[in-house]
């Protein structure tokens, strides 16, 4: 995923915010597979996942004057829309303490079609490792199902402190294992 | 909770608080450099955990998108450069008196400030900038922020109201127009920003009109700026 470089996407973003209808096609080509892919691992269903997915790049050509490339790369840019809006789905969709019953029975499924390059796959399978338990519990209770500091606390029975100075040391180690840039 | 607030980088970059400790986070962000900075970081680090996760999407859904676009019109980037020709009301108010309102202002915010201010909503995670329709030259946009259940306009081009008289910001529902206060661009017709009193909930539509200073419980001058916030 870091063949085409960021420098190029942001290019590509700008370009969109002037209203190139080719640079948004562009866009949409080299950052669907990721977008989606979040999308459906937060949202699970694959119909509402295309629908998100839909809402985002919608989002991304509306306001896509917004980017600040001094602020991150437009994969990052992009993919923090994605999050908000697959989260802001699955909240919608069911009451906190359904959700938080249903994940304490379910197990994450992951999507068949995997797309990730196996290399990108395995350094962050490897950064993960690097984590504690509880670190990478809540880090990926709080990204991959969308559940809030409340919802981790009450689901591992934990303190709510305690979730938040794991997730924040526990994203300090994955920053420094995996570097800068997405 | 304040002292504390530089450890919520972590859950917010992962989207894993609401309810008012989101609020106050947002509002400690607005003004704290190493947490922007920790924010930026945190998130460019979910960004490698979430295109670890790539799927190949429909290929339809890339024909939806691209028609979807079609339909949407973006979202201007702010202008600021002012623009010559302004019609006769928008008459500059006397420098001194300006600088009156500008103080009173500042003192206000400076003695609240934790209250939610314009800069808040306008930089609010789920704000939508809407373009009002305006007089020529003039430049206004709504920001609202669904989550803090506030709107703030900016307005670039616009200069103060004449003597003896004020623009009005007007929320209006299905029972008409509320009364969100009063706005006071300062001179020259450098962009400004205001928030707007009351909440976005249960209004369609916001507009300026030209009142009589201080303004009135109901609209009765011209309407210069309107636009739908839905």
């Amino acid at each position: 995923m870091v063949e085409s470089g960021p420098t190029d996407r942001d290019e590509l973003l700008h370009r969109v915010s002037l209203g190139d209808r080719d640079a948004f096609t562009a866009l949409y080509d080299e950052l669907s597979p990721q977008v989606y892919g979040l999308i459906r691992r937060v949202v699970c269903d694959p119909a509402q996942s295309e629908e998100v997915t839909q809402e985002v790049f919608v989002e991304v050509w509306r306001i896509a004057h917004r980017f600040d490339q001094a602020r991150g790369t437009a994969a990052t840019w992009v993919l923090t829309i994605a999050h908000r809006r697959a989260i802001d789905r699955v909240r919608s969709e069911q009451t906190q303490r359904d959700r938080v019953r249903a994940l304490a029975q379910a197990p994450l499924a992951r999507p068949a079609d995997d797309m990730a390059s196996s290399l990108d796959r395995q350094v962050v399978r490897d950064a993960m490792n690097g984590l504690t338990q509880l670190q990478r519990q809540s880090i990926e209770l709080a990204y991959f199902r969308g559940l809030t500091q409340g919802q981790i606390s009450e689901l591992l029975d934990v303190p709510l402190g305690t979730i938040k100075t794991r997730i924040r040391d526990g994203l300090i180690r994955l920053r420094d294992a995996l570097g800068e840039g997405s | 909770m304040t002292e504390d607030l530089h450890t919520y980088a972590g859950l917010y970059a992962l989207d894993a608080i609401d309810g008012e400790v989101l609020t106050e986070f947002e509002h400690h962000l607005s003004t704290c450099a190493s947490c922007q900075q920790e924010v930026r970081e945190f998130r460019s680090t979910a960004g490698r955990l979430g295109s670890s996760t790539a799927v190949a999407p429909p290929p339809a859904l890339r024909a939806s998108v691209l028609t979807a676009i079609g339909n949407v019109r973006q979202d201007a980037p702010p202008i600021v450069t002012p623009l010559r020709r302004r019609p006769a009301w928008f008459a500059p108010l006397a420098v001194a008196a300006a600088l009156v309102l500008v103080f009173g202002v500042v003192r206000t915010v400076n003695n609240r400030p934790d209250v939610i201010t314009a800069q808040t909503v306008i930089n609010a995670r789920d704000a939508r900038a809407i373009t009002l329709t305006a007089p020529a030259g003039v430049q206004t946009k709504a920001y609202v922020s669904a989550k803090l259940d506030r709107v703030a306009l900016t307005a670039d081009g616009m200069t103060p109201a004449p003597a003896g008289k004020s623009y009005q910001l007007w929320l209006i529902g299905p029972n008409g127009a509320e009364s969100a206060g009063i706005m006071d661009p300062p001179p020259g017709g450098v962009p400004a920003a205001v928030l707007l009193k009351g909440k976005v909930s249960g209004h369609q539509k916001m507009s300026i009109t030209l009142e009589p200073a201080g303004g009135l419980p109901q609209a009765s001058g011209p309407t210069l700026v309107e636009g739908s916030l839905v």
